[in-house]
């Protein structure tokens, strides 16, 4: 007999996923009771159970207790080959964007920043760290420096409620244009997992980027972390 | 010092991107042309070697000189798309040198599947053929793919051996390489069967990497799902702004 290559419960998984893509099952829609999907696929219930799992796991359907499982709200997406910043991302979908400002600061950069930005040590940056809301869900904490000697006079008000490519633009003339970013998964630290809400130890994205303007000088270096299951990253390079 | 050490690791970047793509074996140019090429400190070039070295990219000969070591696969990626599209997002393994293997879960003809017929914008009814692998490096496994191309334009892929040969010679040389691709990222979490071949446990984090790939007659040849380990690997892009 030939080795099977898609099991029962992988193929009822991607039907369902296709439903979904098809938007016949909406976001935030529950789903049928496994009964009735097994019935409706002519599986065990048992087949159907395994299928969700996946799915979940996958983040495309949220399990909630008791009451089965649901289409998981669509994720907001970073599109990297028009790059927009984290506002307009969320905002895209519908949704409300807020960032608070925790911290801003000049600071002379320590061995960590030096090596992330290949600056020597002791470079004066402007460090900006905010806390990003989406509808209200703590979505990413994230830290931004700022090359000061590009920047002279910055102030708080320059970026607090105010989106930082405008001010540079608007401010210093500087058009950003290029990002060599870098994504890696990491782990909750005691601040991060207060910040968003979540356990210590609860797997985040690191996603951080050196930025270049138009004359190919480093503006800035940002590191961000943000909750998995709210977000991807895409990039497309046909219409 | 500081300084000394950001530089060292800016000539190590510039000589793997020079030289990253060189042949297995390959005698790269001496310390002094090197030194030359880069208007640094023949020490500084020295040690960047060193570097390299350790990390595997390259081995040295006492007297002979530094060539590069990698295997028949680049060793750094595991993505072999991205390297081919050039600028999509990458999965490198986060050391140098390190051997790549592969391992067919299963392969084969698959009729009647909507969900892999439309992410292949194939009719109703038309055969996938799909190939499901492991890639282990230095024996460990990295990651999981789930491979699925349009069985009609590859009619004699039944006959591959995919432990041996490379997709993307193979598509290569029938002249429908993917070119261009749509790719999406997560974190997500491990289910029990991905779990069980990356060897860590049910409900750690994992990569999944998602790709369409079209050719250069702008038709799609490939769709991946890709189950990728987050402690092995990063990914990396350059975005436009």
């Amino acid at each position: 007999m030939r080795r099977r290559i898609l099991f029962k419960d992988e193929e009822i998984s991607r039907e369902l996923e296709r439903r979904i893509i098809d938007q016949r099952l909406k976001e935030g829609a529950r789903l049928p009771s496994e009964r009735a999907l097994a019935e409706d696929f002519g599986v065990q219930r048992d087949t159907v159970r395994c299928a969700l799992e996946i799915l979940v796991k996958k983040g495309v359907l949220v399990k909630r207790t008791r009451q089965g499982c649901f289409v998981a709200p669509k994720r907001i997406e970073f599109d990297l080959n028009n790059f927009r910043s984290v506002k307009k991302s969320i905002e895209n979908i519908g949704r409300e964007s807020k960032a608070v400002l925790l911290n801003f600061e000049i600071l002379s950069m320590g061995e960590k920043l030096s090596e992330k930005t290949l600056l020597p040590e002791g470079t004066l940056c402007y460090s900006i760290m905010r806390l990003r809301y989406e509808n209200d869900r703590a979505m990413s904490v994230e830290r931004s420096y700022i090359i000061a000697e590009h920047v002279p006079g910055l102030t708080q008000q320059d970026v607090d409620q105010k989106s930082l490519s405008s001010t540079l633009r608007q401010k210093f003339r500087i058009s950003l244009v290029s990002s060599h970013q870098r994504l890696t998964q990491v782990y909750a630290t005691d601040m991060e997992a207060e910040l968003l809400k979540v356990k210590k130890d609860e797997p985040l994205i690191r996603y951080e980027g050196l930025v270049y303007d138009r004359k190919g000088r480093l503006i800035e270096f940002f590191d961000n972390v943000l909750k998995t299951d709210s977000i991807e990253f895409r990039i497309k390079d046909f219409a | 010092m500081a300084r000394e050490k950001g530089l060292y690791k800016r000539i190590r970047d510039r000589i793997v991107e020079d030289y990253g793509g060189w042949l297995d074996g390959e005698a790269i140019p001496g310390e002094r042309e090197l030194a030359a090429k880069y208007d640094v400190k023949r020490s500084t070039i020295k040690y960047a070697l060193k570097k390299l070295e350790e990390q595997g990219m390259v081995y040295r000969i006492r007297g002979k000189g530094t060539f590069i070591h990698k295997n028949k696969e680049s060793p750094m990626d595991i993505n072999g798309a991205a390297v081919q599209g050039n600028k999509g997002i990458s999965a490198l393994v986060r050391s140098y040198g390190i051997k790549i293997s592969n391992v067919v879960l299963a392969c084969g003809t698959i009729t009647g599947n909507r969900f892999l017929e439309s992410k292949l914008d194939l009719q109703e009814g038309e055969p996938v053929f799909a190939l499901h692998r492991v890639r282990y490096g230095n024996d460990e496994p990295l990651a999981i793919e789930y491979t699925y191309v349009p069985k009609s334009i590859f009619p004699d892929i039944e006959e591959l051996d995919f432990s041996m040969v490379s997709l993307y010679d193979y598509m290569d040389a029938n002249g429908h390489m993917p070119e261009k691709f749509d790719q999406v990222l997560r974190v997500t979490r491990l289910s029990p069967k991905e779990a069980r071949y990356l060897e860590l446990p049910v409900d750690d984090p994992s990569f999944y990497f998602e790709l369409i790939g079209i050719d250069s007659e702008r038709r799609i040849v490939e769709y991946t799902e890709s189950y990728i380990r987050c402690d092995k690997t990063e990914f990396k892009f350059t975005a436009r702004i």
